[in-house]
């Protein structure tokens, strides 16, 4: 389509399409699907982590130095350099090498690869639901592994290009900061505290031209330095629309998180997990669809975008959204149910409960080995509350929501974490259990019971199904990978689309499943903030 | 598009004015103020260190901040309302213009000079129109000014924007339909011209710099002054626009259903 030279030069309108981008996302509820699948990945980088701290603790624990490590990092107040000093000093080193080294390259490996797939399924997927009107859980995971490699050097090239300044300049200002005792190492310091601002607003700037690295991506199909001169490209001609992005992008991110958390936090009222809910299914996939299509209006052939009316955002979000979330609640919840009693499931349930039981038994053997006597060692009282942690004070069904919404986001990351093979939903129903397994010593087991039953009882099982429809999703995803690369025309190309499908589908069963855990999460949030403290101290806790 | 489609086109575009150009309600301002003040006693109470009764001075900044910014948010939807509508009215208003000129051009002969001229008069008015328009990013503006303390300084400039746009719309806007209204005319088409009278420019940067000496107290005035004016320039074009439908008489009830 040709733009009429009575009209003049294509505007680009960031309010249109930002409300377009809002209804987008009301009419394809498909489309937050990769925006979940980006927590998942964080949860899959945190599984990486936890499951390095727990193997190094409990070999510590096997070779009855743990109790000493943490008196250790206890004693000199944990500063960062003491806890450096400690950590590579010759008595951990060997054991901190093998477990660090294999940390890293895991977590690199996540972000870049991870990123390139779930980056890949998001773009392309508001690409078809804006031009095909059509958005399903299916063509997340077709786009997802169509583009994955050219996204993923993509993403690692365009992170290095923006962030190089700043994180040269950081390494500098470390260095210089460790030198910093004599004269010319306080200079040093100066000049690279000064160096690191500049280095810093270099960042934030190549940061607003780098911006559409990944829609391009998927919309010109190319990849790597020539995905992001595009960016370059289509940013400086249409700076108006990106710096508006780009600043509505960090304003939300600011208020919500710099200035309503901590205002709300003074009066009660903990909203920390209702935003990373707000910011994760609702604004994070609007704007990157937002930015997407701004990138695909700033392309020559693309006329400008025409005038449409639509009904107010605020109305709808106000009226009509709850009702909506409720219905696909509800569905989530009947497919709960299925996929607990579906008698195939049963091996994903067992993988899942037999992570949580070896988790409590890791952890009760690292606390009887060392965690129990370090805590009795500070003055730790069996059945009292931590002492030195105050807890602030908080609205009780405020206090339920909150624990509600953490819970139920861990939950939506653990099961679709799965995606990595499931290996990353294993780990982290292994280290909740693990943490529960730490308190199993500390108390006895009616004071246990009494702390952890009430809400426990629902909120358990509920976080093990996570973690099994996880596995889950890892045996698709994995049936997915080893199903080969399949000659076109060939017999077994039915297998291979049938692996496509069975991921397909699992993901879309993940999804409801994690939705509808949500009301079992509310109840057991409201228990653990309301009922279990009154029962904690019917069973003789004191707080 | 055939003649009578796009006829139909103008005649819903005059139709959705319904839903564009709908008043903003004066009472937001009461938030605008509520949140000025409350910003203030926030400084105030930091400060000085001054809390409520039964409260520590932690839980009392934090209701304070918290009421301020729920207030700032009733401030930030006015501002919001303010732009996006003025964006609506004059997006409606270049298609309405759009359509019209199409229209006019389908069925001219291209000999006819006596409609012609006019009519390229009308295109150039319409051009000047978009050239002058620039369409301010209302979610933009809504969060800058949401901002505690540096929101009054971005509610200023988004007000001298919004000003400075609705000064430049309604020039250009008077222009655009007398010319459109002459054309019409030469097809011999009965067109009433518009009102002749001027629209009230508003001096946006005496409005400025009033606000910023007084601190941001008359910048409240100042909103309420923009939602008068935007709702009786809607006003105007509630008898404007079905009088220029009239000039195509293809388009039935459709304009008599938008007056």
């Amino acid at each position: 389509m040709v733009q009429s030279p009575l009209r003049g030069a294509k505007r680009i309108f960031f309010d249109r399409i930002f409300e377009r981008s809002y209804w987008t996302w009301r009419k394809h509820p498909a489309i937050i699907v990769p925006s979940m699948l980006g927590s998942a990945i964080t949860v899959i980088e945190q599984s990486i982590l936890t499951t390095g701290a727990i193997i190094f603790v409990s070999v510590l624990a096997t070779e009855g130095t743990l109790s000493a490590f943490l008196t250790q990092i206890s004693s000199g107040g944990l500063t960062p350099s003491l806890l450096l000093n400690l950590l590579f000093s010759s008595s951990y080193t060997p054991l901190l090498t093998p477990i660090i080294g294999v940390a890293v390259v895991a977590y690199l490996l996540t972000a870049i690869l991870g990123g390139g797939f779930v980056y890949s399924s998001e773009y392309g997927i508001y690409l078809d639901a804006w031009n095909n009107d059509k958005a399903t859980v299916g063509s997340v995971v077709r786009h997802g592994s169509v583009r994955w490699r050219a996204m993923a050097w993509t993403l690692f090239l365009s992170n290095l290009i923006t962030w190089a300044p700043f994180v040269i300049t950081f390494s500098v200002f470390i260095a210089s900061a460790l030198n910093s005792a004599s004269v010319a190492g306080l200079i040093g310091l100066v000049a690279s505290s000064i160096l690191l601002e500049f280095a810093l607003i270099a960042s934030l700037i190549i940061a607003i031209f780098t911006v559409y690295s990944y829609p391009a991506v998927v919309i010109d199909n190319v990849s790597g330095l020539r995905a992001i001169k595009n960016s370059f490209g289509a940013a400086s001609h249409n700076f108006g629309a990106t710096l508006s992005y780009s600043i509505v992008r960090v304003l939300f991110l600011i208020l919500l998180t710099v200035v309503v958390v901590p205002l709300t936090s003074a009066i009660g009222l903990p909203l920390s997990s209702l935003i990373a809910a707000i910011l994760s299914l609702f604004l994070t996939p609007v704007l990157h669809s937002t930015k997407t299509m701004i990138y695909y209006y700033s392309k020559p052939n693309v006329s400008e975008m025409s005038f449409e009316l639509s009904d107010p955002i605020w109305h709808d979000i106000s009226r009509r959204l709850p009702k909506v979330a409720w219905m696909k609640i509800r569905a989530g919840l009947v497919e709960v149910g299925r996929f607990t009693i579906g008698p195939r499931n049963l091996p994903f349930h067992l993988l899942s409960f037999l992570a949580f039981g070896l988790g409590v038994f890791l952890g009760d053997y690292v606390s009887i080995n060392g965690v129990k006597s370090f805590l009795l060692s500070t003055g730790y009282v069996s059945g009292r509350g931590n002492p030195n942690v105050v807890f602030p004070q908080v609205l009780p069904p405020v206090l339920g929501a909150d624990i509600f919404l953490n819970n139920w986001l861990v939950s939506i990351g653990t099961g679709l974490a799965g995606i990595g093979f499931g290996a990353p939903s294993f780990a982290t129903i292994l280290f909740n259990g693990f943490i529960l397994g730490l308190l199993v010593p500390l108390s006895t087991l009616t004071m246990l019971l009494a702390a952890i039953l009430p809400h426990g009882v629902i909120e358990i099982p509920s976080l093990i199904l996570a973690g099994s429809m996880g596995i889950k999703l890892g045996y698709a995803a994995m049936r997915r990978l080893f199903g080969g690369t399949i000659p076109r025309n060939s017999a077994e190309e039915t297998l291979s689309a049938g692996s496509d499908d069975y991921l397909s589908r699992t993901l879309r069963q993940t999804v409801y499943v994690v939705v509808g855990l949500a009301p079992l999460f509310l109840i057991a949030g409201l228990i653990e903030a309301d009922v279990t403290p009154i029962i904690m101290r019917m069973f003789g806790w004191t707080f | 598009m055939s003649l009578g489609a796009g006829v139909d086109k103008l005649s819903t575009l005059v139709q959705l004015r319904l839903k564009t150009d709908v008043r903003v309600g004066s009472r937001w301002i009461l938030l605008a103020i509520a949140s000025y003040i409350l910003w203030i006693l926030f400084a105030i109470s930091s400060h000085y260190s001054v809390s409520l009764p039964l409260l520590t001075i932690g839980q009392s900044l934090g209701l304070i901040g918290t009421l301020a910014f729920a207030a700032s948010t009733g401030l930030s939807f006015l501002v919001y309302s303010l732009i996006n509508r003025q964006n609506k009215h004059s997006a409606r208003e270049q298609e309405i213009a759009w359509q019209a000129l199409r229209e006019i051009q389908s069925r001219t002969a291209p000999e006819n000079l006596g409609v012609l001229l006019p009519l390229s008069a009308t295109e150039h008015d319409f051009s000047n129109l978009l050239e002058r328009s620039h369409e301010h990013s209302a979610f933009l503006w809504s969060l800058l000014v949401l901002v505690p303390y540096v929101g009054w300084v971005f509610l200023m400039v988004a007000l001298y924007l919004l000003t400075e746009s609705s000064n430049a719309h309604g020039r250009m806007e008077r222009i655009l339909f007398e010319d459109l209204g002459r054309t019409l005319a030469a097809e011999g088409r009965r067109q009433s011209q518009p009102n002749s009278r001027l629209p009230d420019l508003r001096n946006s940067m005496a409005y400025l710099l009033a606000s910023a000496f007084t601190l941001g107290i008359v910048a409240l005035s100042w909103l309420y002054v923009m939602i008068i004016g935007e709702a009786a320039h809607f006003r105007d074009h509630s008898t404007l626009e079905p009088e220029l439908l009239r000039g195509f008489p293809e388009s039935t009830a459709g304009g008599r259903r938008a007056a």
